[in-house]
């Protein structure tokens, strides 16, 4: 899910918020009954206009700009952030160089992989939150040791900063304790 | 870790060795920073559930209109829908249920406006590192009742953990040093997070009341 897309969330949450205010206060007035408002409704401006010749054109493109619009919208929620290739240092006007950067981060979750306690891992680069991220997802032991899976992380993340060779990249390890216990070979 | 690992999988579209913009070659210099670190994990939050909401509201809104230009064309039969909602609130006069209606209306919108500006929750715990390392609080508390399990005299440990506290309720065959024995096993384990949570620890021996 995309950064713009929770903006708009929130955008038409706090709207339509200000909105039902409105409503409630208006409905509120209204069974107070001061002398601005009518006694009671005529809906007869409303249907003198849907009776116009123009209005059926107007709802049916307005309700197919909504209905797009809507499922545009809708959309945006599933996450599909997933980055193709990254362009390397050193590309200039002769030509680019460019990467396929979730294999080197799933080449770097192999690395991962092989520290004591981790069970496995899977890595790829995704854009979230304005930022592109090295994402990588490593299901580790009950009885791993914390200290060495965070030390391997960073050994990881320098090696993968030292190939992208991207300022802008950023690195994420999400940890998850696997259910099933293993037991992990003791040193004495 | 060897440097082909990478360099096997990095597929560019010219391939170079792996040297700097100037051209300095790379091997045997000291080894960069770590990436820095991504973002803190955080969950959807309930703004999305409004957002989603909305967004098959207006979805159903284009269907009404679609709806009603069908009609009038008469590609379908039937009344169209937006007149018939209108002429329902024909000569309505104002009555004592737009009370409750109007207060339900305020405390909606209200719950809308705090819901647009409330930040989305944190779903994750940081480890002490350069990059980007991060537990769920619910795994937090399956190393802690690990740790807790390892402990002698212990049977069974029960663990929750939030992101400064975890609390472990153990059964134990006595409770003679048991605690601290867990307290320090627990806070051991737990160590590398960026911050260490306070570790409550309660013991009961099997057999007695709880």
């Amino acid at each position: 899910m995309s950064r713009r897309v929770i903006t708009l969330d929130r955008f038409a949450s706090f709207l339509v918020g200000l909105a039902v205010i409105a409503a409630g206060v208006l409905a509120f007035a209204w069974w107070l009954t001061p002398g601005w408002l009518p006694r009671s409704l005529d809906t007869s401006p409303v249907t003198d206009v849907t009776s116009q010749k123009w209005w059926p054109w107007v709802t049916g493109l307005a309700g197919a700009v909504l209905v797009l619009a809507g499922l545009r919208w809708l959309a945006g929620h599933v996450p599909h952030s997933r980055v193709g290739e990254v362009t390397l240092p050193g590309s200039d006007d002769d030509g680019r160089l460019r990467a396929t950067a979730t294999p080197v981060v799933k080449a770097a979750a192999d690395v991962l992989q092989s520290t004591p306690g981790v069970r496995s891992a899977t890595g790829r680069v995704v854009r979230e939150r304005g930022q592109l991220v090295a994402r990588l997802g490593a299901t580790i032991e009950a009885g791993a040791d914390l200290h060495d899976i965070a030390f391997a992380a960073d050994q990881m993340a320098a090696d993968l900063a030292r190939v992208l060779e991207r300022d802008d990249l950023r690195c994420l390890v999400q940890l998850k304790v696997a259910t099933r216990t293993r037991s992990l070979p003791r040193v004495s | 870790m060897s440097d082909p690992t990478y360099a096997e999988h990095a597929s560019p579209t010219v391939a170079y060795p792996v040297t700097s913009a100037d051209g300095d070659n790379r091997q045997g210099q000291q080894k960069p920073k770590p990436l820095p670190a991504g973002k803190t994990p955080v969950g959807p939050g309930i703004v999305t559930a409004v957002g989603l909401t909305l967004a098959i509201m207006v979805v159903a809104l284009g269907v009404v209109g679609v709806h009603d230009a069908l009609v009038a064309a008469g590609a379908t039969g039937g009344a169209p829908w937006i007149d018939s909602a209108v002429q329902a609130f024909n000569e309505v006069t104002p009555a004592v249920w737009l009370v409750p209606v109007s207060l339900s209306l305020v405390l909606l919108g209200t719950w809308l406006l705090l819901t647009a500006v409330r930040p989305r929750p944190r779903t994750a715990i940081a480890l002490r590192s350069q990059t980007g390392v991060f537990l769920r609080p619910r795994d937090v508390a399956k190393l802690a009742r690990n740790a807790a399990q390892e402990v002698d005299g212990v049977t069974s440990a029960r663990v929750t953990a939030g992101p400064r506290k975890v609390t472990v309720a153990v059964q134990a065959t006595t409770t003679e040093g048991v605690r601290t024995k867990v307290t320090q096993a627990v806070a051991t384990r737990l160590g590398a997070l960026a911050t260490a949570p306070t570790v409550r620890v309660t013991v009961k021996t099997e057999g007695s009341s709880s």
